[in-house]
């Protein structure tokens, strides 16, 4: 005896199938894009929100009086609490007044139109937090903490030592320019790079995080040996 | 006995109804439904580039830039293969050139790029296609020699383009200039109802500009727009730049292309401030500071920096891909059985009708 499974339940059971398939395809459609397009992350800083840091905060940056070093090109930069021992290239000015960003990502840049480190003033390095592919040079700087340390080693050999004494984040419409690269009376270096929520609309991230650090010491050049 | 080979084209016999099936007819049936289940896995694959191919583009398409300007000074981008040759595409795509030289003959040069690719009809910015717009800035020591973009895209029809390039560049006064060719709109718009605006005619071979050939040939137009609309401004250039772009774009049917080059020199007086004289062709609206010198006062830069491309917050997610390449191969699986369903019951239904 054979049974035969009646046309409209086999009709009913393909059209499952095509039912299944198309469920299939938007949750495989949907999964792909979720994947590929990334998941949020904030740079935000570890110690404290993502809010403006009051300007009598950073510039209550205490530092005794240094006797200051000749300018010179930066060349070496190095943040051991973040592993960062980098050569530095320079930076001036875009047309539209913007300060220039280093091209290469893993590469900080010195902004030349002010002082070198070390000089009486704020010198300020500008590094990426990331790149396309990941992390970039500055990535870990949000991390730093007061006190850490921060080397920069000078064209003439000079090396100028630098105390970090406050990192703060601001949104990028209230950027206090004036405070990061202005002269506080004394020699600081100002490291800058970008943090908080990334913008994908825009390209770029909604704030800027800055660490400020005081020059604590320099190390006279080291005599070459003569060979 | 019925066999297989009597009955139609694409109906297939049950065992209960026709008795033993022949060796043959078997093995043409495992061929059959590994035929199929190709189909439903190829398609699985097509679809998984499908979509697969616009999200990743965003990124390699702003990171190629930075690294292409400091070793070639040659700037590319919405071409094949990051943009597509397929249809019903809105293309927004412009490059900005500053060159410039100085006194001292240093040379640099910044680029801005941005990129959007949308459905057609979606308003710019938004360019859910590439998760744009890609924009990129970069700066180098060697000055930019040539753009090319939008070059031989969207060619399927209902597609329109919108490629713009302004190229400044800022020399010291008294530095020559050669005239800017053109090529441009020879070939285009030649399908029914097309319209065609161009400014200036030229047809020079080796051309400063060569723009909008052979485009938007399928006739008609999209959504009203002028077919062919392309512009270069500009009749001098202190710095050679050659632009070559909307070639060969949009050449199905109902499809738009709007493309411009602006041109533009500044004259800088040597000082350490620097003065902008009247440009022979544009005017320029930018002032210049010197790059040579490092003036005694600190120059306060304007706005914030632009430090970041976004790469630690745009790291792929693994687990949802997987899911995803999961989910569209079981889709196409499904489909195959699906398929091979519809053949058995369409078969069938002959069958029923036969008897």
């Amino acid at each position: 005896m054979t049974f035969t499974t009646p046309p409209r339940h086999r009709r009913r059971r393909s059209k499952r199938w095509w039912v299944l398939t198309s469920v299939l395809l938007v949750v495989g459609v949907g999964c792909f894009a979720v994947g590929l397009r990334g998941h949020q992350v904030s740079l935000g800083l570890p110690h404290q929100s993502e809010h403006p840091a009051s300007p009598a905060a950073a510039s209550a940056i205490t530092a005794p009086p240094l006797k200051v070093v000749a300018q010179s090109t930066p060349v070496v930069l190095s943040i051991p609490a973040i592993h960062v021992v980098v050569a530095v290239s320079e930076l001036g000015l875009n047309p539209d007044g913007t300060v220039q960003v280093p091209t290469d990502f893993q590469e900080p840049g010195w902004y030349r139109l002010g002082p070198s480190p070390g000089q009486e003033g704020s010198a300020v390095i500008l590094g990426h937090v990331d790149s396309y592919q990941g992390p970039a040079v500055f990535f870990n700087l949000r991390s730093l903490t007061a006190g850490d340390l921060v080397d920069v080693t000078l064209a003439d050999g000079v090396v100028a030592h630098f105390v970090v004494t406050a990192v703060a984040m601001y949104p990028k419409d209230q950027f206090p320019a004036q405070q990061v690269y202005g002269s506080h009376g004394h020699s600081q270096l100002q490291l800058v790079t970008c943090g908080g929520t990334f913008d994908s609309q825009t390209g770029h991230y909604l704030s800027n995080v800055v660490v400020y650090s005081s020059l604590v010491k320099t190390t006279p050049t080291t005599p070459r040996p003569h060979l | 006995m019925r066999t297989l080979n009597s009955c139609h084209v694409g109906r297939r016999v049950s065992p209960a109804e026709t008795g033993p099936i022949p060796r043959n007819a078997i093995g043409q049936e495992s061929t059959r439904k590994v035929g199929i289940i190709l189909v439903g896995l190829l398609t699985a694959l097509w679809m998984l580039m499908w979509v697969a191919l616009p999200i990743t583009q965003s990124a390699p398409a702003g990171a190629s830039s930075p690294a292409a300007i400091d070793t070639a000074p040659a700037i590319s981008q919405c071409n094949p293969p990051d943009f597509p040759i397929t249809a019903g595409f809105q293309v927004t795509c412009t490059v900005t050139v500053v060159n410039t030289t100085t006194s001292t003959g240093a040379t640099s040069s910044t680029v801005t790029t941005s990129a959007c690719l949308a459905a057609a009809g979606v308003p710019f910015p938004s360019c859910p296609l590439n998760s744009g717009p890609v924009t990129s800035s970069t700066s180098s020591t060697q000055l930019v020699t040539s753009v090319n973009q939008c070059n031989g895209i969207v060619t399927g029809g209902g597609s329109n383009v919108y490629c713009n390039v302004t190229v400044t560049n800022n020399v010291p006064v008294g530095t020559s200039t050669s005239a800017v060719t053109v090529d441009q709109c020879i070939g285009s718009a030649t399908g029914g109802g097309s319209t065609q605006a161009c400014a200036p005619s030229g047809s020079t071979t080796s051309a400063t500009v060569t723009q909008c050939n052979g485009s938007a040939t399928g006739g008609g137009t999209y959504n009203g727009e002028t077919t062919v609309g392309c512009t270069v401004t500009g009749a001098a250039l202190a710095l050679p730049v050659t632009v070559n772009q909307c070639n060969g774009t949009a050449t199905g049917g109902g499809s738009a292309v709007t493309c411009t080059t602006t041109m533009t020199n500044n004259f800088i007086t040597p000082s350490t401030t620097t003065t902008t004289a009247p440009s022979s062709t544009t005017t320029a609206t930018t002032a210049l500071s010197s790059s040579t010198t490092i003036p005694s006062g600190v120059i306060i830069p304007l706005g914030a920096p632009r430090t970041g491309a976004g790469g630690a917050s745009q790291s792929d997610n693994g687990a949802w891909v997987a899911l995803g390449v999961l989910a569209l191969v079981g889709a196409g699986a499904a489909m195959s059985v699906a398929l091979l369903r519809r053949r058995v019951l369409t078969g069938q239904d002959g069958l029923d009708r036969d008897e």
